[in-house]
């Protein structure tokens, strides 16, 4: 019969041992499921960074395109829309073939993009586990985060083909109405008189009525109203 | 066993947290506040309480204690035994030899001075014997107060034990719940998907 020593040593021995061995499970769980979070939240983040890079190079790319295209279409509108002779007719031109090719050069840039032009969601995996429930929430939370930036920016660069067009449009229309002079500045001196009371204003011009009716003499200038009414 | 175990649990002022030596790992668990699924398997990092070696133990304290007493008992009886041996040896001895100076001398044992000198010599026996006697008893109550300790300091040593296994129990409770357990692998990730997607987060695509 083993005596109250050995016994007592037995019992230290087991309790010792047993839990040495469920703390070492419980590490070993633990840990596994810390680094595999530390994994999800790296691969989200990777995948967060490569979107990025991906959206700049692709908008870097589309931008030459879209210049090319609104070029090349505002040269072939002007060519199309001049033939008939209308001074008109070239400026339409002119505007709708800026918008065209700017769209066409977008979309073509878009459709040509190596490897697709949508950026790609990030599916990172993470099994179910036992420990750390705030972490997981907050990895997962992060995971949407970067699956809704991949979302908006995918939406925005569609959408941003047919708002560049139509800006390319409007900024061809606005230059073919200026005075060709004056599309990088000055020459402006001209367009101005000196009024009765000695004031420097811009001289109305009939072209512009194409597109905004002339105010009254009155509102065109304020400084003079009722004066001439006397 | 179960029985045993309370008794010794109580002794060792644990009879409030006998559930977390008498239940198995998943009432372990719960005790500490894990529900459900995470009873069960959470179990897997708790020990179970053997009790066995326990009370093998505490048997082996009372068994060495009866020993102990027995021992003293019975060294107790022999001295005594061996003392009243002794003091009857010697009693005999002296009225014999006062008998035979008595008839030596002519006087007699009734003779005055005889008489007295075998009375000092009797007395002289019997305190002797009552001082050995009285030694004895003493010999034995520290043999028994020696025995007691012992057996205290062993029944301490196995509450300290017990008190360890419990310190043991509510600590890896406590190291559970700072790893912010997430209900026994049930992380709802589904529910926080269709969160997700109510949101309108679950499409990346346009």
């Amino acid at each position: 019969m083993a005596t109250f020593q050995e016994l007592m040593a037995r019992a230290s021995a087991e309790r010792s041992a047993g839990w040495g061995e469920t703390g070492r499970k419980l590490t070993k769980q633990s840990q596994e499921e810390r680094f595999s979070i530390l994994d999800y939240l790296n691969q989200i983040t990777s995948g967060g960074q490569a979107a990025g890079a991906k959206d700049v190079e692709r908008k870097r790319r589309r931008s030459g395109f879209r210049l090319g295209g609104a070029v090349l279409g505002g040269l072939l509108g002007l060519a199309v829309g001049g033939i008939g002779g209308s001074a008109k007719g070239a400026k339409w031109g002119a505007s709708l073939g800026a918008g065209a090719g700017s769209l066409a050069g977008s979309k073509w840039a878009q459709s040509s993009q190596p490897g697709g032009w949508r950026l790609k969601d990030i599916n990172p995996e993470l099994a179910g586990g036992m420990f750390f429930k705030g972490g997981r929430e907050e990895a997962f939370t992060k995971k949407e985060d970067v699956s809704r930036y991949i979302s908006e920016a995918n939406k925005a660069y569609d959408q941003a083909a047919w708002r560049d067009a139509i800006t390319d449009a409007l900024s061809a229309r606005k230059m073919m109405l200026l005075d060709p002079r004056k599309w990088w500045g000055g020459g402006d001196e001209e367009d101005f008189i000196t009024n009765e009371l000695g004031e420097r204003v811009r001289q109305w011009k009939p072209e512009w009525d194409e597109w905004m009716p002339s105010p009254p003499e009155e509102d065109y200038f304020p400084s003079v109203k009722g004066k001439w009414s006397n | 066993m179960n029985e045993q175990l309370q008794k010794l649990l109580e002794a060792a002022g644990l009879g409030d947290f006998s559930q977390y030596f008498t239940g198995d790992l998943s009432q372990i668990t719960s005790l500490l506040g894990l529900k459900g699924d995470q009873a069960g398997r959470f179990g897997q990092f708790f020990q179970q309480f053997n009790p066995e070696t326990y009370l093998e133990a505490a048997d082996a304290a009372t068994s060495a204690r009866d020993v102990r007493s027995g021992m003293l008992s019975e060294r107790l009886g022999e001295q005594l035994s061996s003392l009243k041996t002794g003091t009857e040896t010697g009693l005999g001895q002296t009225r014999t030899k006062f008998r035979e100076m008595g008839s030596e001398s002519g006087f007699g044992t009734g003779f005055g001075a005889f008489r007295r000198a075998q009375e000092q010599s009797i007395q002289d026996i019997l305190q002797k014997s009552e001082s050995q006697r009285s030694g004895y008893q003493r010999e034995f109550q520290r043999g028994g107060i020696a025995s007691e300790e012992q057996y205290g300091r062993e029944r301490g040593a196995i509450f300290s034990e017990l008190q360890r296994w419990l310190d043991q129990v509510l600590r890896r409770g406590e190291t559970l719940y700072g790893l912010d357990p997430t209900g026994g692998g049930t992380t709802d990730l589904e529910r926080m998907s269709r969160q997700g997607e109510s949101l309108g987060y679950g499409d990346a695509g346009v």
